[in-house]
């Protein structure tokens, strides 16, 4: 995956305690924005039969769906499985009981960064954001690109108003979660 | 007579005595013959030149694998020749008023350009014919004249002309011994009284080409379930001969991918068609059957398998036990033509396993839901009938009057309902007739 040293998928292999299962995790999902086809879900399988990150890896939306209907909070969130996802929308626009997955996978996103576990690679994106008010930094071989394309020079973020957002929307706390490198609690 | 100018009454019809039954499929037919065996009369309607409907295109029934023609033939003849039964072929109902007891129901017929009366059904016609169209019956993919008979076994063995695409040569009319063509020949309108009608408009399948990732149409190794049965079917379009349209060869590895256009939020279509599992095992069977020497491999990929009726599941362990049809479950992703070979690629995942499929077969055939047919709402509106939020005509209680309409004296059964199997539209013809006889017995009094 490259952004962390180690993949770690759902493997099948692991037996499910009962101690493993979160009963109202499934809800928990369901009841926020984007989350309410989840409990339609069939399991059929269309959308990893068309998932064009699951041609070329382990990543199964349809596993991903039904380790939430199980309520394996804890797996789902520590995986690595709902990284993986492209936001192609394929399979939202394949799936036959219009469970929005790609929705749920930013739901899931967000409570495991919530709980500690996001990725490295996201991670860094958010604090450049925080430092820069750029996804991408502003560097010289860009300005030079841009100049050489004919396009104006980019404009210095407003970071004093970024600064505000990112206060008010408590987004900074969430990063005070995280010290130094991949997840520390 | 059907002369053109001679106006056909139906005076001698009382409604006290006589049911209409629309449409001639397998429901319709034996709708039909059970009220006409109960000495009533029967005016049955049927939309296109033959009775028989969608049965008569199918090779083979499940689970006993019965040759569908074999058992729906003898059912053709018993109903064109019965006392009670007036045969309305290439006819439409139009208008429908009146109650129960006392319909008066307007049909058009359409001009068939043909005395029915005088034609022998000889084919002297067909060679001086010069058009050449895609026959319906064939699901397109045989060819037919501008004169034609769907299939051999047409009931009534009357030829038609299809105005659409006759150019008014005259050779037919040359051609004919009998005189019985009749160019000038107009579509009428007739009235019937009738005491009771029962409903048997059938099906039609879904339109696979709405799921542009299954590539039909666009590659034409891809084919639907209906057009595989005509292929297969020994009066079909190929003589019986199993081949792929590329190049046609017997393909050594055949794709069934199931749930298409039913069980489907996305496409408008929630409802299971109920039929697809048992008619694509018994495809699965079939080519088996065929070409053994050179199929290696059968595939079908579904969703879910319902083998719900009597003798499905055995069916099913005999497909995959003694013919080695081989069972994946996964809802099929994509599909794609190799450019070198036009083998068909089918993306799916195993869902028993969680591996990711890449599986490359010869043919593939879609198999389509079924859905009601497109006339059905305009039909509905002008009988005044309900129907339910998929489109099948709502019946006045699924579980004690399954035939019954919202309307007295109109019934349904066969798949204008919802989506039966044989058996199971002629136990609801069956059913519908007798509910019909009592109407007419009591005289529209419920």
């Amino acid at each position: 995956m490259g952004q962390t040293d180690e993949v770690r998928t759902q493997r099948d292999d692991i037996p499910i305690r009962d101690e493993d299962v979160e009963r109202t995790f499934k809800y928990e999902v369901a009841h926020q924005v984007g989350g309410e086809g989840l409990l339609r879900c069939l399991k059929c399988g269309a959308c990893s039969g068309g998932c064009p990150v699951g041609a070329v890896t382990d990543y199964r939306p349809r596993k991903v769906l039904g380790n939430v209907l199980l309520g394996l909070k804890d797996l789902v969130l520590s995986s690595d499985d709902i990284w993986m996802c492209a936001a192609c929308f394929t399979c939202e626009e394949r799936c036959v009981q219009e469970v929005n997955f790609t929705d749920i996978v930013t739901i899931l996103r967000n409570m495991a960064v919530k709980q500690g576990h996001a990725a490295r690679g996201y991670l860094e994106m958010a604090r450049t954001v925080v430092a820069y008010g750029r996804v991408v930094p502003k560097t010289f071989a860009v300005d030079k690109m841009r100049a050489n394309l004919e396009l104006p020079p980019l404009q210095d973020p407003a970071m004093e108003e970024l600064t505000k957002i990112i206060q008010a929307s408590g987004f900074d706390k969430i990063l005070a979660l995280y010290k130094g490198g991949d997840k520390t609690q | 007579m059907t002369i053109a100018g001679d106006k056909v009454t139906y005076d001698h019809l009382l409604p006290s005595e006589t049911a209409m039954v629309i449409g001639g499929g397998v429901a319709g037919m034996q709708a039909a013959l059970d009220i006409a065996d109960q000495n009533y009369r029967v005016v049955l309607v049927e939309k296109s030149p033959s009775i028989g409907g969608v049965m008569a295109m199918l090779d083979k029934t499940f689970p006993t694998l019965d040759c569908s023609a074999c058992i729906l033939t003898p059912r053709l003849s018993e109903v064109a020749r019965h006392p009670n039964i007036e045969l309305l072929t290439y006819s439409e109902v139009v208008g429908v008023t009146g109650k129960a007891g006392d319909f008066r129901v307007k049909v058009l017929r359409k001009a068939r350009k043909i005395d029915e009366e005088k034609c022998s059904g000889c084919g002297d016609c067909v060679p001086h014919c010069p058009i050449e169209v895609p026959n319906e019956f064939d699901q397109g993919l045989g060819f037919r004249k501008a004169i034609y008979i769907g299939f051999p076994q047409n009931t009534p063995l009357v030829y038609t002309i299809d105005s659409e695409n006759c150019i008014r040569c005259g050779m037919c009319e040359k051609a004919c011994v009998r005189e019985a063509v009749m160019l000038d020949a107009q579509d009428e309108e007739v009235e019937i009284p009738v005491g009771a009608i029962v409903v048997a408009t059938g099906y039609e399948l879904y339109d696979v080409s709405k799921y542009p990732r299954l590539g039909y149409g666009k590659y034409r190794n891809v084919i639907h379930a209906l057009e595989y049965e005509r292929i297969i079917n020994a009066a079909g379009p190929t003589g019986g001969h199993l081949m792929r349209f590329s190049d046609g060869k017997i393909p050594r590895s055949i794709g069934f991918v199931q749930c298409v256009g039913a069980r489907d939020l996305h496409k408008g279509v929630p409802n299971c068609s109920r039929i697809c599992c048992m008619y694509s095992i018994k495809n699965a069977v079939m080519a088996f059957e065929l070409a053994h020497d050179h199929v290696k491999d059968v595939t079908l990929y579904y969703a879910d398998l319902r083998a719900f009726g009597k003798g499905f599941e055995e069916f099913k362990e005999m497909a995959k036990t003694r013919f080695g049809v081989k069972f994946i479950r996964g809802r099929v992703g994509e599909v794609n033509e190799n450019p070198e070979n036009r083998n068909i690629r089918v993306r799916v995942e195993n869902t028993e396993s969680g591996e990711f499929l890449e599986n490359e077969h010869e043919l593939v055939v879609i198999s389509p839901g079924i859905l009601p047919p497109r006339t059905l709402r305009a039909l509905s509106n002008q009988m005044g009938l309900q129907l339910d939020s998929d489109g099948f005509i709502s019946v006045e209680h699924a579980s004690i009057y399954p035939v019954d309409t919202t309307i007295p004296g109109i019934y349904v059964c066969g798949c204008a309902e919802s989506p039966k199997d044989i058996p199971d539209s002629v136990a609801a013809g069956s059913a519908a007739a007798m509910r019909a006889s009592i109407t007419l017995a009591k005289g529209g009094v419920q």
